[in-house]
């Protein structure tokens, strides 16, 4: 019954036009799956690598930390040193508790900018980074304040227009907020305040008089509780709470004023003293601590100015350091059973009969700040350094990753697909 | 190195003396000669790479051509639009050899290429319903029911190709071996 559909289909076949087979056609294919085979494992490589360091990054942004009760406790290592490469940043791993903030060359994330990150070390050896997004002034200023608690940095902040702003980090959320105008210049001794000065016009600028504001703000909210009018004048250099928070010490120039909270006001001449700290009214609220030269520590009474040799300190260094006619050497950050601790350059010390050194940073360290609240607690052996989750620690570089990863599959999708391409050329050609 | 010149000296070989017939199959599945190259290339293609490893090369190299030409279709979609028409059947004048291979092998082009497949393993290579399941990779039944297809279409889409495929009701069974 189909012999003719037979008979047809082998006529037709016979006639049908040449069909040449190139030359070479074993070598090629040969190459071809050769060229498959690289491409399937470099394309296996890189989605496993991919996997590997992407995924875990899902996990992100980690949770915020209860700085209420860090694990580990409060205690101070004795020791903190440069946080190792690809530490986390604070942004994405929040520590919680800073218990050393300290700024230092060539930290991980220093991109050579202006903005120079800070090491942040918090309980249990927890190590991070915070790339700061704020303009830093210069040193006299300190380009931050960590609070007694350790739960806040507090900023200063330029956006343009040479008018400063305070930011505040809260460190348990990584959150920054902007608060009021000027320049943060200390917390007080128990952290529930902070003292901000502000300029009507550049304060930016070196020439002097500037009409201003000493503001005090109660913390964490930000609302200012206490203003101070400044006439025209020095700038302010240095200002102080007492440990009950009713008299407010200021230093513009070498003039120091005590301001009470009735309204009454106090002063002397300090020469080329400079108030010690944002600790240097002494634990009864009598007396001021000065730095009268590098390595003395002077006591004065707060109101009149009076030397009080009993309560002076000499001779505090333990070792030579580099003094900078700008930033005294020591700056007294709290007390400890009557003796004050002071910062010395890249040590934390503890001052009295026989100086002992708290914690140490890297050698180098040009700002070192501690939370006082730690000083309860005698300090302890450094554990190895925690440089934070994995996925906070590499998410920076995920975008290069996810890039490299996605070219290289598009060249595995060219190698490997070339029946694909040859169906393409067949449909553009018919 | 001595494996490789030899398994490609054996290609070339089978190339040289297979590549005629194996093309006239090709051609019967695509209806175009370009289509037929690239489809006997890839065949070829796949074929060299496990050269080596091949018992029956020719028979390897066949069923690359069935399975690609499906795959093919498959994949480009590129199924024709039929336009059927009432076409009352017509007796089938004698008509010359070259005009019969034109219609037949339009006809053909309105195939699905499974229909198609089955037509020439069936018709044209003589092969079995039991040996063209296999070269398809489908049942036997279902071979019986696309060769039975296939015949209706060419009938309703070329009566005068009827007496070439035979005038049996749908549904009945023609050409088993």
């Amino acid at each position: 019954m189909t012999a003719g559909l037979r008979r047809a289909l082998r006529e037709a076949a016979e006639a049908a036009p040449p069909v040449t087979v190139p030359p070479g056609i074993f070598d090629r294919a040969r190459r071809r799956r050769r060229r498959r085979t690289i491409a399937a494992v470099a394309g296996t490589l890189a989605a496993l690598l991919a996997l590997v360091i992407v995924g875990p990054l899902w996990t992100w942004p980690a949770p915020a930390l209860d700085a209420g009760r860090p694990p580990g406790g409060l205690a101070l290592p004795d020791t903190v040193v440069v946080p190792p490469g690809m530490t986390a940043d604070l942004r994405r791993a929040p520590v919680g508790t800073a218990l050393v903030v300290f700024h230092r060359e060539g930290l991980p994330g220093a991109g050579g900018d202006e903005n120079e990150p800070l090491a942040v070390v918090g309980p249990a050896d927890r190590y991070r980074v915070y790339d700061r997004p704020e303009w830093t002034p210069s040193a006299r200023d300190q380009s931050f304040l960590l609070s007694p608690d350790g739960r806040y940095l507090l900023m200063p902040n330029m956006p343009s227009g040479g008018v400063y702003h305070t930011r505040l980090l809260d460190l348990g959320t990584s959150r920054l907020r902007t608060l009021d105008e000027g320049i943060p210049l200390a917390w007080s001794p128990d952290g529930r305040q902070a003292i901000l000065v502000t300029y009507e016009g550049d304060a930016s600028g070196s020439a002097p008089p500037l009409p201003g504001e000493i503001r005090v703000l109660s913390m964490p909210g930000g609302e200012v509780v206490r203003r101070v009018a400044l006439s025209a004048g020095d700038k302010v250099v240095a200002a102080a709470l007492s440990p009950d928070g009713a008299a407010l010490a200021v230093q513009r120039g070498a003039s120091v004023t005590v301001y009470d909270r009735e309204g009454g006001t106090a002063g002397f001449d300090a020469g080329v003293a400079l108030l010690a700290g944002p600790a240097a009214w002494t634990p009864d609220g009598a007396d001021l601590l000065l730095q009268k030269q590098p390595g003395q520590l002077v006591a004065v009474a707060a109101r009149t100015g009076m030397p009080d040799p009993v309560r002076s300190y000499p001779a505090v260094t333990p070792h030579p350091l580099p003094y900078t006619a700008d930033l005294p050497p020591e700056r007294v950050v709290a007390w400890q059973d009557g003796d004050p601790v002071v910062v010395v350059g890249d040590q934390a010390v503890r001052l009295g009969v026989t100086p002992r050194v708290l914690v140490s940073a890297p050698a180098g360290s040009d700002e070192l700040q501690i939370a006082t609240v730690s000083l309860g607690s005698a300090p302890r052996a450094p554990g190895l350094p925690d440089p934070g989750p994995f996925a906070a620690r590499y998410w920076s570089v995920a975008p290069w990753v996810v890039t490299v990863v996605l070219v290289v599959a598009a060249i595995v999708l060219v190698l490997w697909s070339p029946r694909r391409r040859r169906l393409i050329w067949h449909a553009v050609r018919i | 190195v001595v494996d490789t010149a030899e398994a490609r000296a054996s290609f070339e070989e089978f190339v040289r003396t297979r590549s005629g017939s194996l093309a006239r199959s090709a051609y019967l599945l695509t209806g175009d000669r370009h289509h037929a190259e690239d489809l006997l290339q890839t065949a070829l293609a796949r074929a060299a790479v496990r050269w080596e490893r091949l018992d029956n090369p020719e028979a390897y190299v066949r069923r690359i051509l069935y399975t690609q030409m499906v795959s093919w279709w498959r994949q480009l979609r590129r199924r024709p639009a039929e336009a059927l028409v009432e076409v009352p059947a017509e007796a089938v004048q004698p008509a010359a050899e070259v005009e019969t291979r034109l219609v037949l092998s339009r006809a053909l082009g309105r195939l699905t290429p499974r229909q198609r497949a089955v037509l020439v393993l069936r018709f044209y290579e003589d092969r079995t319903e039991q040996q063209t399941a296999p070269l398809l990779g489908c049942a036997v039944g279902t071979v019986k029911s696309q060769t039975r297809h296939a015949l209706q279409r060419l009938r309703m889409l070329s009566p005068e190709l009827a007496e070439l495929v035979g005038v049996r009701a749908p549904g009945e069974e023609v050409g088993s071996r």
